[in-house]
């Protein structure tokens, strides 16, 4: 099965996925932004790792910005901070 | 992943590490892909450490809907990319970095048409929709001579060259922290990323959005990274359906005829929690429009 065989099956699941997009709270910027950057970063870095990083240190900083840095749950916090660690030394 | 955590998910070489492994670590290390090799284990015994441990679990479940939303539809987007890619619809330039692939050449238009007909099929609920876009592409392929007939199998690649090769102990001596800590985060992202993106897609989420026997899956995953290192350069982050995009990988044919075979145990053992598409007396539950 040569690969351009596969492809529109993995174009269809990746359709499928990419209707997750519809749950977001669209009403709530500091939300859908870091989520539409990880969405963007993916593809782009070509990686799923990169993608969430910078995503995640988005997240961090517009909760800050906002004013609302009490919904930044440790999880998040770890992760971007190791991220952006990751970025700035390895 | 399927005997221990009881999940359909299969797990296969990740393409980004490995173009990681393949274009900085080895250059990095000036060409010694078997201390490669060695940081690819260590960082994936670290990650089995880590799994044993409720800290993975936990950060699965502590992550943000939103974020958890994004990084589903993110692998969504990514799996395109890699897709049109793969049909030569997606195509690099110089100035504008991706543009339009020839289209004159007819495998692109095959794999458009195959993708709407995969779509069409689907909308119209006919169970086996992908399996039957993909023989389709196939089989017209091969009647207009594009490509030649293989038979049904292929034998696997050889693992002899880079069976247990790798350098354990010069991990130690170099100290090469960053970059057995880079592979670890990256593995640990990827992991929980792909973990997300699958089970949300196929409905393993719980009410919360959190992920049961989500250390299972992590075991499982982990476990592979360090014994994949002795077989063959990089971790293996845990995939579904996408798997075929990890067709083009360097040792390929091995992990995907794994997978399948695992699929398969998962369709006899009745314990998966949901139905399988390829079982039909049972098809009709599936809410998977395959």
């Amino acid at each position: 099965v040569p690969l351009y065989a596969t492809a529109p099956a993995l174009l269809f699941v990746a359709c499928l996925m990419a209707a997750s997009l519809g749950a977001l709270s669209w009403d709530d910027p500091t939300d859908y932004i870091p989520a539409l950057i990880i969405v963007l970063r993916m593809p782009l870095s070509y990686s799923i790792a990169t993608g969430i990083g910078l995503g995640f240190i988005a997240y961090v900083a517009l909760k800050a910005l906002a004013g609302r840095a009490g919904e930044i749950n440790a999880a998040v916090g770890v992760i971007a901070l190791a991220f952006l660690l990751k970025l700035i030394f390895a | 992943m399927g005997l221990y955590a009881n999940y359909p998910i299969a797990l296969a070489p990740g393409m980004g590490l490995n173009a990681y492994f393949a274009f900085t670590m080895v250059p990095e290390l000036g060409g010694n892909w078997q201390l490669a090799l060695g940081c690819v284990f260590v960082s994936g015994v670290l990650f089995f450490l880590l799994s044993l441990s409720p800290l993975l679990p936990w950060l699965i479940d502590a992550i943000p809907m939103s974020l958890k939303l994004g990084i589903a539809a993110g692998i969504g987007f990514f799996l395109a990319l890699i897709a049109l890619e793969n049909a030569g619809i997606v195509a690099a330039d110089p100035i504008t970095l991706v543009t339009l692939g020839d289209p004159s050449k007819p495998q692109a238009w095959l794999a458009a048409a195959g993708f709407l007909l995969i779509a069409g099929l689907a909308v119209r609920k006919m169970p086996g929709a992908i399996i039957v876009g993909v023989i389709a592409v196939t089989l017209t392929a091969v009647a207009l001579g594009l490509e030649p007939w293989h038979g049904r199998a292929a034998a696997p690649p050889s693992l002899a060259p880079t069976f247990l090769q790798m350098d354990i102990a010069g991990v130690f001596q170099l100290g090469l922290v960053t970059m057995v800590l880079t592979l670890l985060l990256v593995t640990i992202l990827d992991t929980a990323g792909t973990l997300i993106g699958v089970a949300r897609q196929a409905g393993l989420l719980d009410q919360e959005g959190r992920l049961p026997r989500a250390r299972q899956a992590f075991l499982a995953d982990s476990g592979s990274a360090a014994f994949g290192a002795g077989l063959s350069p990089r971790p293996s982050p845990p995939i579904s359906r996408a798997r075929r995009a990890w067709r083009r990988e360097a040792a390929p044919a091995l992990l995907p005829s794994w997978s399948r075979c695992s699929f398969c145990l998962h369709c006899c053992s009745r314990r998966w929690p949901r139905p399988c598409r390829s079982t039909p007396r049972r098809r009709r539950c599936c809410s998977w429009p395959v």
